[in-house]
């Protein structure tokens, strides 16, 4: 992935700005990264780097397709993602964005939501307590740190690292299942 | 994997549209944290994992703007402690617990101990002169009664060498 670099600090106003484009664009950008890479960890860090590149890029946008221009940064960089770490994308390389018509669609094709979390629900399983809860809580019912901390009687800076590390965990177990 | 071309991904995210988009609920407060840290902090980090580290060392209370310094403090801490335990390590064995004069004190007693003692010996196994033919027997008890003696007078001494041990750490008396 690639290093983000120096950002001009924000102002109250771009950072309201900036909040609301990640309202309107963050569902559609991570399902881009995701669609792409097929790996929940890697449409995050790609989502996140998509909106930043966006933060850093935007005095210099012309104004014409916000849609366009936002989608293709997320685009690329997943598609830079998949060439440099060797993957092969799913089920071909160059006829992955040719749109099918629709009698070939697949009728029984899952939500990208369903199948993450369908995903998730497995790979929790294979972790120790208390991060198996842990990441329940977080991926797949999606309370947030402070909600995990009330829930549990625990302080907000215990929940995060319990987070982090049961992210490394969960993001192990994922790279062992696309490998296997 | 190629670039698609401009009508490609439009069509592409139309497709991709008429699904249900996600995202997780957490990204977009992962996002602005980021958009917000210090450049500096961002620009060391370089990845987003390496974000993600920093943000962890936060959480844990250390001060990842100034490594060298929280370093520093650790090394000093690491050395003081050091220190106190190569002179606790000389300190106590020399004293152990108690002032020199005061094992001077202990040692001449334990050899008024032994003197009497052996005194105490002899009266007890000393035979009377008109038992001549006792008088090997006598003998006998003596050396015995040495012998004890001797025992007593060896633990005076080992008490003497302690003396000198700890005289000679202090620099002498």
């Amino acid at each position: 992935m690639e290093k983000i670099g120096t950002m001009v600090t924000l102002s109250k106003d771009r950072e309201e700005k900036f909040a609301g484009l990640i309202d309107t664009y963050e569902k559609l950008v991570f399902s881009i990264c995701y669609k792409i890479t097929g790996d929940y960890f890697a449409a995050e860090d790609l989502s996140q780097e998509t909106f930043l590149s966006v933060f850093q890029k935007y005095d210099t946008f012309d104004g014409v397709n916000e849609k366009a221009w936002i989608c293709r940064i997320a685009t690329n960089k997943s598609i830079d993602y998949m060439r440099s770490s060797g993957r092969r994308s799913t089920p071909t390389e160059d006829v992955f964005f040719e749109t099918l018509p629709d009698e070939k669609k697949n009728p029984e094709k899952k939500m990208i939501e369903q199948e993450i979390k369908e995903r998730f629900r497995e790979l929790c399983k294979g972790l120790k307590p208390p991060y198996d809860e842990i990441a329940e809580d977080y991926y797949i019912k999606e309370l947030s740190v402070a909600e995990i901390a009330k829930k549990r009687g625990v302080g907000t800076k215990t929940i995060q690292t319990r987070v982090y590390r049961a992210r490394n965990m969960l993001r192990s177990l994922y790279g062992k299942e696309e490998s296997g | 994997m190629k670039y698609p071309s401009d009508q490609e991904l439009e069509n592409w995210i139309l497709e991709l549209e008429q699904e249900e988009l996600y995202a997780p609920r957490h990204l977009k407060e992962e996002i602005l944290k980021k958009a917000t840290q210090p450049a500096e902090l961002r620009q060391m980090a370089g990845t987003a994992e390496d974000v993600k580290k920093m943000q962890l060392a936060e959480c844990s209370g250390r001060s990842p703007e100034h490594p060298q310094s929280s370093f520093f403090a650790y090394t000093l801490k690491i050395v003081a402690g050091m220190a106190a335990a190569i002179l606790l390590t000389f300190v106590l064995p020399a004293n152990n617990g108690m002032d020199i004069s005061r094992a001077k004190e202990r040692m001449e007693r334990m050899e008024v101990m032994a003197d009497k003692r052996q005194e105490q010996l002899i009266e007890a196994y000393t035979l009377p002169d008109e038992e001549e033919n006792g008088s090997r027997r006598r003998s006998n008890f003596l050396s015995h009664i040495e012998a004890e003696a001797a025992q007593l007078f060896e633990k005076a001494d080992e008490v003497k060498e302690l003396n000198i041990f700890w005289n000679k750490n202090q620099g002498g008396n």
